[in-house]
């Protein structure tokens, strides 16, 4: 190493250790008993593997665990077809209003997820009495209200616009229409943008807890989210417990990461999303 | 009284006559009632047991079927959403500012017509068995909000061997006494504490029902006597602030760092005194018990005068239009749980206070086993509780900016004059 280097990583390195203390104190006391936790201790005495069974039964986190996987997966598959399909003409095509367009479908950015809330329920809610599918209660209230959104449409359309116009060039001469070139070659080329949108909106999708809580009634649908807040008490610690099902929550999205991060890595430099 | 005042009398009369009497001729036979509530745990096994034993018994052949919805605030967001899609439960757990929120929207039932109905009703010895400020809790200019399930209430835990060791026999009964007990501990550590480096008397957390509390027990309120307004800059509320705020600068309280933080620090036998809700009994038991391991007791707050004034607390049950079928079923459920012989369950189970006095004489063994439980019913009867008005979570909000505010250093006078004006610009938004 350069020794010009030295303190440039010697600050990652402690940026890393700081942005990695609360996973770490996490895990910890996941697996500290309740005296620990009380006596703050930084490891626990005894192991308590115990820990993360109780979380599991108490929370329910068989049901929860399988309801989040399927949603999430959802969530991911309705945004790639979704916001790939928006993104393409916002990117290539030129025609009447697109930059308007592409602004007002930014400006939605601006407002607030609480304050869209109780409308989307109103539109849900219309859709269960008047359409033959069940919404409430169901996979599809959890799923399609998410399956667009101006980040991933925005996201997908900056890496969009950087193909070559020689590739579009190429396929038009193969007489190949904006469809077949989206999917035959935009599409493969985006692997890296479109598994870093995948495993973002896969960890949204994980984390909801508000939607889930205003659109079903009974644990049939209900996410791990819903499960963890099964652990919070009205009136007294049990943080073990909780840190043994955050740990449990968590387990997904770092195996997800750690499977596309190079894909993350590149997708972040080509499009030049940063933060 | 006025002409107007006798005219509302007469129609509020004319209404309860008319609605008692239809009310009388109601069937809820057979209804399916859904209750949102917040339990979880141990508290939801609970609440399901006793609802199985409802439905399996009830002669009516009423079904309660109960969904947990999450916490207070995710209740009332489903309300909310509720009230505008008409998708909502025909029993909820509601606070009673939520309540008036939701009768503002028309959303709610008065009870008080199901209270009184000679059919379905409670008898007048029946409700001189509830405790006077659980009974009053939930009426609003004359109507019936909700009904109390259970309620909690803010009490003194307090550490009995250190109390000892710092040269008391009995916890404090005025504030000055208390200053001088949590002073004490500053200079000498319990000697079983697992933290002695951290030892301290006192720990604020941040909360208006620990402010309304402390300003209670001086003899002070919130409002006025009709909860026309708010009346926070009074002289008791500035002595509550500027204690507290002397009690930081003496270096003898700070602010709980962490969500039960002062729970954690008590059981490790580094904390003197915790005021808080007397629903974490059990787990100050826990934390006790695997922590410094030492007697500890709960006692009424310090008061300024002779008898105590306890602030009493807790979300009540509100029933939501529906038709008059599903809601007499959804009340004759909150009869059925609110008896007796379900309340001593349910209080054993849950670890709140049964609505009812009479059933203590239940409770005996119970009291036994857990005294501290024992010495905070005894103090029941002397509860009264925080206004029931519309706006008055956003209010609350308000006041903990205020407390955080004074205990950092402002001076509490101007505070609470701002915070007075404040919370009665939020009441005449509503009225």
């Amino acid at each position: 190493m350069k020794k010009k280097n030295i303190p440039i990583h010697a600050m990652l390195v402690f940026s890393c250790l700081i942005a990695m203390l609360p996973f770490a104190w996490m895990l910890s006391a996941s697996f500290m008993s309740r005296g620990d936790i009380l006596t703050r201790q930084i490891l626990p005495q005894v192991v308590q593997w115990k820990n993360y069974m109780d979380s599991w039964n108490q929370a329910r986190f068989g049901l929860y665990f399988r309801n989040s996987m399927v949603i999430s997966s959802l969530q991911v598959f309705g945004i790639w077809i979704t916001c790939s399909l928006a993104a393409y003409p916002l990117a290539r095509l030129s025609f009447p209003g697109k930059n308007i367009l592409f602004l007002l479908i930014l400006s939605t950015l601006m407002i607030p997820q609480s304050v869209t809330l109780v409308p989307n329920v109103l539109i849900v809610a219309w859709l269960d009495k008047h359409t033959p599918v069940a919404w409430i209660n169901n996979w599809p209230s959890l799923t399609i209200p998410f399956m667009s959104n101006a980040f991933a449409i925005f996201f997908l359309r900056q890496f969009f616009a950087v193909i070559p116009g020689e590739f579009w060039d190429a396929a038009r001469v193969d007489g190949a229409s904006h469809l077949r070139f989206l999917i035959r070659v935009v599409i493969p080329m985006s692997k890296a943008p479109l598994l870093t949108l995948g495993m973002l909106s896969f960890m949204g999708a994980w984390n909801a807890l508000a939607w889930p809580l205003l659109v079903t009634n009974t644990p049939a649908w209900r996410p791990l989210s819903v499960g963890l807040l099964n652990l919070v008490e009205e009136a007294g610690i049990e943080l073990h417990l909780q840190m043994a099902g955050a740990t449990i929550s968590v387990l997904p999205i770092l195996a997800i990461y750690a499977l596309i991060q190079r894909q993350f890595t590149d997708s972040i430099i080509q499009t030049g999303i940063k933060g | 009284m006025n002409i107007r005042s006798c005219f509302s009398l007469f129609m509020l009369l004319a209404s309860r006559t008319s609605a008692t009497d239809s009310l009388e001729r109601v069937d809820p036979s057979g209804q399916q009632i859904r209750f949102w509530h917040q339990h979880t745990r141990e508290r939801k096994d609970a609440l399901e047991a006793l609802i199985r034993k409802f439905n399996e018994t009830n002669p009516h052949k009423i079904e309660i079927s109960a969904e947990y919805a999450g916490q207070y605030s995710d209740i009332y967001n489903k309300m909310i959403a509720g009230l505008r899609t008409g998708d909502v439960a025909h029993l909820i757990v509601a606070y009673q500012n939520q309540a008036v929120t939701y009768s503002m929207a028309s959303g709610l039932v008065d009870l008080q017509p199901y209270v009184d109905s000679d059919k379905w009703g409670l008898t007048q010895e029946e409700k001189d068995d509830y405790f006077p400020a659980f009974y009053e809790q939930d009426m609003a200019h004359g109507i019936r909000l909700g009904f109390p399930p259970n309620r909690s209430m803010e009490v003194l835990y307090y550490n009995v061997d250190w109390l000892k060791e710092l040269g008391f026999d009995t916890p404090p009964r005025t504030w000055e006494q208390f200053r001088e007990m949590v002073c004490a501990a500053k200079g000498k550590p319990f000697s079983k504490s697992l933290l002695p480096g951290a030892s301290i008397g006192y720990q604020l957390s941040i909360d208006t029902s620990r402010f309304a509390a402390m300003v209670f027990s001086r003899g002070g309120s919130l409002a006025n006597k009709d909860n026309s307004a708010y009346t926070l800059n009074t002289p008791e509320a500035r002595e509550t602030l500027e204690f507290l705020q002397n009690l930081f600068k003496e270096g003898c309280a700070k602010q709980v760092a962490e969500r039960y933080g002062d729970q954690a620090d008590f059981g490790a036998g580094s904390l003197l005194f915790s005021i808080a809700s007397s629903s974490g009994l059990p787990f100050y038991k826990l934390v006790v018990d695997h922590g410094a391991q030492f007697q500890w007791d709960v006692a009424a707050l310090p008061q300024k005068g002779e008898t105590p004034i306890q602030n009493i607390y807790g979300a009540s049950l509100s029933i939501p239009k529906t038709t008059p079928q599903q809601q007499l079923a959804a009340w004759l459920f909150i009869r059925w749980f609110t008896s007796p012989a379900q309340q001593a369950q349910w209080a054993q189970s849950s670890n709140y206070f049964p609505v009812r006095k009479s059933v203590a004489l239940q409770m005996e063994d119970y009291f036994e086993k857990n005294i501290a439980y024992k010495h905070a019913f005894d103090l029941l009867q002397y509860g009264t509780f925080e206004p029931l008005m519309a706006g008055y979570d956003l209010v609350r909000d308000l006041i903990e900016q205020t407390m955080a505010s004074v205990v950092d250093g402002k001076p509490a006078v101007p505070a609470l004059q701002k915070l007075e004006k404040e919370a009665n610009a939020i009441l005449s938004d509503y009225y």
